[in-house]
């Protein structure tokens, strides 16, 4: 089963995320800021991370950066609220390899968890 | 349907921790209304509730943090400075926020609320003209955000109880044990032994040190309304909050919260004058609150200050006198101090008008009761034409107190040590003695206690206690001993008839009832009524 960890300060959006995943794939963590996110990625190795755009402590654009840089073939999904595209570009070009927006539809999520996952 | 409620009440639990915090960043704001920080923190939680509530479909929480996201998104760039006009819209945004939140709780229908004058007021901010147009950076600048709050669990507030229940039961069971164990002058279980006691002796402190949070839960719910009272009421006041980070026993907390909002509102109302008439006098058109906390020894100090306008303590008399609450010829025996504790009698209000929210029926009475009610004490300081002082002392955490351990014909109860002014002995049973040169009213609580026979001694103790300013005796056969005990919910059965405040169990494995000194005097009505 592949691992997955959510990142979002949200903990309510955490969990819907979490529920939406958590018959196909094994959440291995959650973290609540960039910061985190990027330490426990360092340790505990996911097959692929979701993080969410706005956070404190380092933001999801940074995050993805960072992890990005010691793990350069990361797959990471971005999430992203309506009227983000910009940042969704940056985060794009940054390393980060598909983006699902809020409010969070389940089908469009798995099919674009699967298709990252499987894009090896 | 399970499913639905499940997310609707980590849904409902979040928002209202954002919303909090939104009231702090706003408020902060309004100080500060260029802080980017505060500005990106803003738009961040306004940005987080819109998100959660686009996922459960709530249309009108999703469209009003929506259209706030959007203000701070113009403030965050630069295009339009948090005027105050501003920032009320956004608090009004935030109320109305708070407002369909608990509605859901509710399941009201969010049909029943207007919310156009909020649309409109929201449509103005857009509808003006672009202030600046400062640098077009990269606007990922403006996402470092300051560290915030340390990690912490959230453990509903039962377990805790339950923890404190079970420790007390393996406190009793250990009390069992070690008799068993020195009885068999064992040398190496004894010593096992004293090593348990050391671990459950700190497991026990640790344990009620769970049930202690930082005032800060408490203090952070009254600069908003401070706020919203001094803008109602035209004046202008600078509230400060001083020792947030002392802890406190989350019982009392949540009992405090009351008695503080009517002290801050008279303080706002009564207490702090308006910009003219400050300047008139000479002071400072802005009025001072000061909310602190300290803390002494196993008790927490929370004052409330002001440099308004103070008590007049020649009207306290007067009111006093015209009320028959004091006869007019003991009022010049009264000590400054027990002046202003007059007002802390039922019945007793200085101003004649009552306003929209101070007055009608809650008193500094019910304040001084339900202070008194958690162990703690209260009092009133103040200068005329310079300010007062608000002082109200409670224990740090109700689940230990310092008992008095009695024995009333027999029988062996506990009650709080903090109650008891002095005790003293005497030959007879009596309803009256003679105490600082005035006769006050003994009570006897074999009646109320239900005691049929009961062992018979020659000599009786007096423990002088004070009810509503007043001393009152209470008899008992004699004091056994004093130390910390563990206070223990009991069971509803007990509870109707008021007398019993708690039960705990002694370190022999006894369990005692701790009596509820203040109810059992109220209830006998004799000398109840002669102290109303």
């Amino acid at each position: 089963m592949y691992k997955i960890m959510i990142v979002d300060d949200s903990s309510f959006m955490r969990m819907m995320l979490k529920d939406i995943l958590k018959n196909k794939y094994e959440i291995i963590s959650e973290a609540n800021n960039g910061e985190e996110a990027v330490e426990k990625y360092k340790t505990l190795k996911p097959d692929l991370v979701t993080i969410d755009m706005i956070m404190p402590n380092l933001n999801g654009i940074d995050a993805v950066k960072q992890i990005i840089k010691f793990d350069p073939k990361a797959k990471i999904i971005m999430v992203s609220a309506m009227g983000q595209e910009l940042l969704v570009e940056e985060a794009i070009q940054s390393g980060a390899k598909a983006f699902i927006i809020k409010p969070f539809q389940p089908e469009k999520v798995l099919e674009t968890v699967e298709s990252v996952l499987k894009g090896k | 349907m399970e499913i639905l409620s499940k997310y609707k009440e980590a849904f409902i639990n979040e928002s209202r921790e954002i919303i909090s915090n939104l009231n702090k960043t706003l408020l902060n704001l309004e100080n500060d209304p260029s802080n980017l920080n505060l500005i990106n923190e803003t738009f961040r939680y306004l940005h987080n509730i819109k998100g959660m509530s686009a996922t459960m479909g709530f249309e009108e929480i999703t469209k009003i943090s929506h259209e706030l996201e959007n203000i701070m998104d113009l403030a965050r760039k630069g295009e339009k400075n948090l005027t105050s006009e501003i920032i009320n819209i956004l608090f009004k945004g935030v109320d109305w926020l708070e407002k369909l939140i608990n509605g859901l709780e509710k399941n009201i229908n969010i049909k029943e609320f207007n919310l156009s004058s909020l649309y409109e007021q929201i449509n103005l901010v857009f509808s003006q003209p672009k202030e600046s147009l400062k640098k077009e950076s990269n606007h990922l600048d403006n996402f470092i955000i300051e560290p915030v709050k340390p990690s912490t669990l959230k453990i509903d507030i039962k377990i805790l109880d339950d923890l404190v229940n079970l420790i007390g039961e393996l406190v009793i069971a250990k009390n069992r044990l070690q008799e068993a164990i020195l009885s068999l002058n064992d040398n190496v279980l004894s010593n096992l032994l004293y090593n348990v006691n050391k671990i459950i002796s700190n497991l026990e402190n640790t344990i009620l040190k769970t049930r202690i949070v930082p005032i800060e839960y408490l203090f952070d719910r009254f600069p908003r309304m401070v706020r919203d009272l001094a803008k109602e009421q035209k004046k202008e006041i600078n509230f400060i909050i001083q020792g947030k980070d002392i802890g406190l026993d989350r019982g009392i907390l949540d009992e405090l919260y009351e008695p503080l909002i009517h002290i801050l509102r008279n303080a706002v109302y009564h207490g702090i004058e308006t910009p003219e008439v400050r300047k008139e006098v000479g002071k400072d058109p802005q009025g001072k609150i000061l909310l602190s906390a300290k803390k002494e020894e196993n008790y927490v100090i929370i004052e409330v200050s002001d440099d308004g306008n103070g008590i007049d303590i020649n009207k306290v008399k007067e009111i006093a006198i015209k009320k028959g609450l004091i006869k007019s010829n003991e009022i010049d025996l009264l000590t400054e101090e027990r002046c202003f504790q007059l007002l802390t009698l039922p019945g007793f209000t200085t101003v004649t008008s009552v306003d929209k929210t101070s007055g009608r029926g809650v008193g500094l009475d019910v304040v001084k009761n339900k202070i008194e009610s958690l162990n703690g004490s209260f009092k009133i300081e103040s200068n005329f034409k310079k300010g007062s002082k608000f002082i109200i002392k409670v224990p740090l955490t109700l689940a230990i107190i310092q008992a008095l351990i009695v024995d009333i014909y027999g029988e062996t109860y506990a009650l709080p040590f903090s109650i008891v002014k002095e005790v003293f002995s005497i030959k007879d049973t009596t309803n009256k003695v003679d105490f600082k040169g005035k006769s006050i009213p003994v009570i006897n609580l074999k009646k109320i206690l239900g005691i049929q026979n009961g062992s018979k001694s020659n000599m009786k103790e007096i423990l002088i206690v004070d009810f509503k300013n007043q001393d009152v005796g209470i008899e008992i056969s004699k004091i056994k001993s004093q130390h910390e005990i563990v206070v223990k919910p009991i069971s509803k059965l007990l509870k109707p008839s008021n007398i019993f405040s708690g039960a705990t169990i002694l370190g022999n494995g006894e369990v005692v009832l701790i009596l509820d000194i203040n109810n059992i005097i109220m209830k006998e009505e004799e000398i109840g009524k002669q102290y109303r």
